[in-house]
């Protein structure tokens, strides 16, 4: 999934202050499962943007509107009266926000969010990175554990020096991945896996506008 | 069930639309025989609003101090509570509502709009009820009652040591206020004869219940000193001067037959014993009945049945008995055996006979009301009608012997069958929609509960009871009643997917909650067990995608309270947190001034949302007062009021209002602590001036 948190009021505040009738819009996907821009998030961000304008004695119109995904035309095109606002701010994912962008090209799109990474739930309100979607999976070869995006390094071919008792030397509190693929790859009996070199990745895969084809 | 005292809506139509909108309901309501709404008078009690609770007892039990001390309370044997730390107390609660209001006005009349006369011959609890319900729906009621007060078996039979008169009689005098006349002292066949009141009356509800005492044809049966229980008990009732021999005999195993024997003890009596056909597990009395008559030194014989009194000098002088080797043979009939050859005999000066009762039908004899060869009433339990086209018949003289709250069961749809007759002139088969029980706390759950102890209704001592009529029961306290209305877990008002088109899957619910109910349904939308679900809401707060609802505690109900503050402060409250000024007249807890309360069924159920309304809506602070950990029903693990305020705070805080305005507080402890912690509050909030949002200036 990909997470996203919040922009702060004050950000969202600048980005709309010439405008006075806004419509956010959230997505029920995503953003909604990683508590970040679903209805309940649109609600108080409005309700915030609203207490703040009256504090200005400046009056605002908010519209909210919550569609399943905003990466998809067909749920778009669900989005009602769009055309009597003056801005709209997405709380979707940054594809998402691009995808109203595309949709409604006479009216501003801002961003509600920030797009974070592609994490893992791991439990009631806590996301982690696992994925950077480098376009060319190894985790067949890293005990399905992730180095791009789990070493703070990216290293291919690890651990560096800095790893102490399991952890990374970045961060105390973050496991070292290579101890991590080492644990399981030990765990699994393929530790011959490890003595393998692995090539330098084609970063071109994970290249600019990239597009993907499933058609054929 | 709330329905107000108007003839828009049916009392039957309001209670049938309350079973099926909802029809999973508690296990209490399930099991009681009137489906009374439990869940909502122990509510009420628990939040101080003595005079509501009482007003929703009413509705189906229809005389509250009455049956708050006599009810068999089947509520409390299907509390799931028994699973947990023992049921809660339902029974004493009732009677709590009832007592603490005894001072309170009773009704209004209800305005008798429909144009059609109801009579009911008979005022005991079935008779009672009917009136109540058919006043209530706009008929004139007239009730003709043989004796001198109301009240019928529960007036003339159960002694004052469990239900004292005057309680009867104002049960009696709350229906009366509805506007229904009471004709006591008015014996059908003496002072009015049945067939002017079928020609009379537009309809006719025949309620006599069962007023005579059978006997045994033993020999020694008609000896002087041998009683019949119906007329001892209204002597030991009424007569101040009642007296009985010392060593008394008591033929019966029911309830009847141990209201004898504790009344005789009470009269004098030094040695009651108590014989019955049945063995020791098979007494049909109640069970705290058999401990309740130990503990005031009865005797009890099991397994014995009569064979002869004999007689000295045209008097009792004892009571022998035959071995009963079987009451009930394989097909479950009774049909008694015997052992002729194992006798026991008991010295007596009275024996009573308690073994049943019958129906007086001298009223009825020769008149156009059917009877069938045994001399009961022709009557078709599916409409409750007898031969005769406006006359219909209801409680024990038709259901046969049961208890006071099953007849007025009954009652309910006898007055369902005569308020259909009379408003479309058709008879039809009464079927009431039967609520269905939600299941078993599941063992997890269970573990996941918050303990809190039992209180039983304390009871006077075996040797006080025992030297008079004195009533054996003390009803709860205020403090007490509150607490053990508390104990409801409110079942079957729980969490509800509102918005299942809302619902990511995203599992937040699954993991917030303490009692395992959400779980992932088919089509990968949340579903909730209500049999784990306890109500308190954290889900419905937390759901990002806004889906959930509780159901008793919805974002409709909560928003209309947040939106009747607009200034100064509004507080929000577990239901049970503020204390609540004891005054039975009050129809909420009173606030000190200028405080708006919104009472949620926990604080757990508190939204960022909703704090953000009420800031929205001009007030100039919001105090969120949650129980402390301790003291409160549900268990926390996460302190969620305390963590939404915090993030309200800060919201508010980016917005220019300041953190100040919103305060997380702990529950105080009294009225008084509650008004001098929002005075401190009120005192802090000018300092900050008005709410910058506000559009209304308050003057302080």
């Amino acid at each position: 999934m990909i997470v996203a948190e919040p922009k702060s009021l004050e950000e969202i505040n600048q980005m709309i202050d010439g405008y006075d009738k806004v419509l956010m819009v959230g997505c029920g996907t995503c953003t909604t499962v990683s508590l970040s821009g679903g209805e309940r998030e649109v609600n108080l961000m409005a309700t915030a943007v609203r207490l703040s304008r009256k504090v200005e004695g400046r009056d605002i119109e908010i519209g909210q509107q919550t569609i399943i995904r905003q990466c998809d035309w067909e749920y778009i095109d669900e989005l009602k009266d769009v055309d009597d606002y003056q801005a709209i701010v997405s709380f979707a994912c940054g594809a998402g926000i691009q995808g109203l962008a595309r949709k409604f090209t006479d009216i501003p799109v801002f961003p509600g969010v920030n797009t974070s990474f592609i994490g893992f739930n791991e439990g009631y309100g806590l996301f982690s990175e696992q994925c950077k979607a480098c376009g060319e999976c190894i985790l067949d070869k890293t005990g399905g554990v992730c180095p791009v995006a789990r070493c703070a390094k990216g290293l291919l071919n690890g651990p560096c020096g800095g790893t102490n008792n399991g952890k990374c030397e970045i961060n105390k509190d973050q496991d070292c991945a290579w101890v991590l693929i080492y644990n399981q790859l030990e765990g699994q009996g393929k530790l011959d896996k490890f003595k393998e070199i692995l090539a330098p990745k084609d970063y071109s895969k994970a290249g600019n506008i990239r597009v993907l084809d499933l058609r054929t | 069930m709330k329905s107000d005292v108007s003839n828009s809506t049916s009392q039957s139509e309001a209670f049938e639309k309350w079973i099926i909108e909802n029809p999973v309901k508690p296990p209490c309501t399930s099991a009681c025989p009137v489906n009374a709404d439990i869940q909502s008078f122990v509510s009420l009690v628990a939040q101080g609003r003595f005079r509501e609770s009482l007003d929703v007892v009413r509705e189906r039990c229809t005389l509250p101090g009455s049956l708050g001390r006599i009810c068999h309370h089947p509520c409390e044997s299907e509390c799931r509570r028994n699973d947990i730390d023992g049921a809660v107390n339902v029974r004493a609660i009732k009677r709590f509502a009832a007592d603490v209001c005894v001072d309170e006005p009773h009704y209004a009349p209800v305005p008798k709009t429909r144009g059609k006369r109801v009579a009911i011959i008979g005022g005991g609890p079935a008779g009672l009820t009917a009136a109540y319900n058919l006043a209530k729906d706009g008929f004139d009621v007239t009730i003709f009652e043989k004796n001198d007060a109301c009240g019928g078996a529960i007036y003339v039979g159960v002694p004052k040591y469990r239900l004292p008169k005057d309680i009867i009689a104002w049960d009696v005098a709350a229906i009366a206020s509805l506007g229904v006349n009471i004709k006591t002292n008015t014996t059908v066949g003496k002072d009015i004869q049945f067939d002017d009141i079928v020609k009379d009356y537009d309809a006719v509800l025949v309620a006599i219940g069962l007023s005579v005492s059978r006997s045994i044809p033993i020999p020694g049966h008609d000896a002087a000193g041998v009683l019949l229980a119906l007329p001892f008990l209204k002597e030991a009732n009424f007569n101040d001067n009642a007296t009985i021999g010392k060593r008394v005999v008591v033929i019966g195993g029911g309830n009847v037959a141990f209201d004898v024997a504790r009344s005789a003890r009470r009269l004098g009596a030094e040695e009651v014993n108590l014989c019955c056909l049945e063995s020791e597990g098979e007494i049909p009395a109640f069970s705290w009945e058999l401990e309740e008559a130990a503990e005031e030194g009865i005797k009890i014989n099991p397994s014995w049945g009569p064979k002869e009194i004999t007689v000295k000098d045209g008097k009792v002088a004892s009571a022998v008995f035959k071995r009963c080797t079987r009451v009930f043979d394989e097909n479950r009939m009774f049909n008694p055996t015997y052992d002729e050859s194992k006798l026991f005999e008991l010295e007596a000066d009275n024996v009573i006979m308690a073994i049943g009762q019958g129906a007086d039908m001298t009223g009825f004899t020769g008149t156009s009301l059917e009877v069938d060869g045994r001399g009961r009433i022709t009557w078709d339990p599916a409409t409750l009608k007898t031969n005769l086209p406006n006359v219909f018949a209801c409680g024990e003289v038709v259901t046969g012997p049961g208890s006071a709250v099953a007849a007025m069961k009954n009652a309910h749809h006898a007055a369902t069958a005569i308020e259909r007759f009379l408003t479309t002139g058709t008879v039809e088969p009464v079927v009431i929609p039967e609520p269905i029980p939600i299941g078993k706390l599941p063992d997890f759950t269970v573990e996941a509960i918050t303990r809190k102890e039992k209180n039983a209704i304390k009871m006077l001592a075996p040797e006080e009871r025992i030297k008079s009529f004195a009533e054996v029961e003390i009803g709860f306290d205020v403090e007490t009643a509150m607490y053990e209305a508390q104990r409801c877990m409110n079942c079957s008002r729980g969490a509800v997917m509102a918005n299942p088109e809302s619902c990511a899957a995203c599992l937040t619910c699954v993991r917030v909650c303490p009692f395992g109910a959400p779980y992932m349904a088919e089509a990968r939308v949340a579903n909730f067990s209500w049999e784990s679900c306890q109500s308190c809401g954290i889900c419905a707060a937390e759901c990002p995608g806004n889906a959930i609802q509780v159901t008793f505690n919805d974002d409709t109900k909560i928003n209309e309270a947040i939106d009747a503050g607009t200034s100064g402060i509004t507080v929000f409250g577990c239901q049970y947190a503020v204390p609540t000024v004891k005054n039975p007249a009050s129809k909420a807890t009173p606030a000190p001034p200028g405080v708006n309360m919104v009472r949620l069924m926990c604080t757990s159920r508190l939204d960022v949302q909703h704090l953000l309304r009420a800031i929205e809506n001009g007030v100039d602070g919001i105090a969120v007062l949650a129980c402390p950990d301790d003291t409160c029903r549900y268990r926390k693990d996460t302190n969620w009021a305390e963590v939404r305020t915090e993030r309200a705070r800060k919201i508010i805080d980016a917005a220019g209002i300041g953190a100040e305005r919103i305060a997380f507080m702990g529950s105080p402890g009294s009225p008084e602590a509650f008004s001098e912690m929002m005075g401190e509050f009120k005192a802090k909030l000018n300092e900050l001036g008005t709410n910058p949002v506000s559009k209304v200036l308050v003057g302080r």
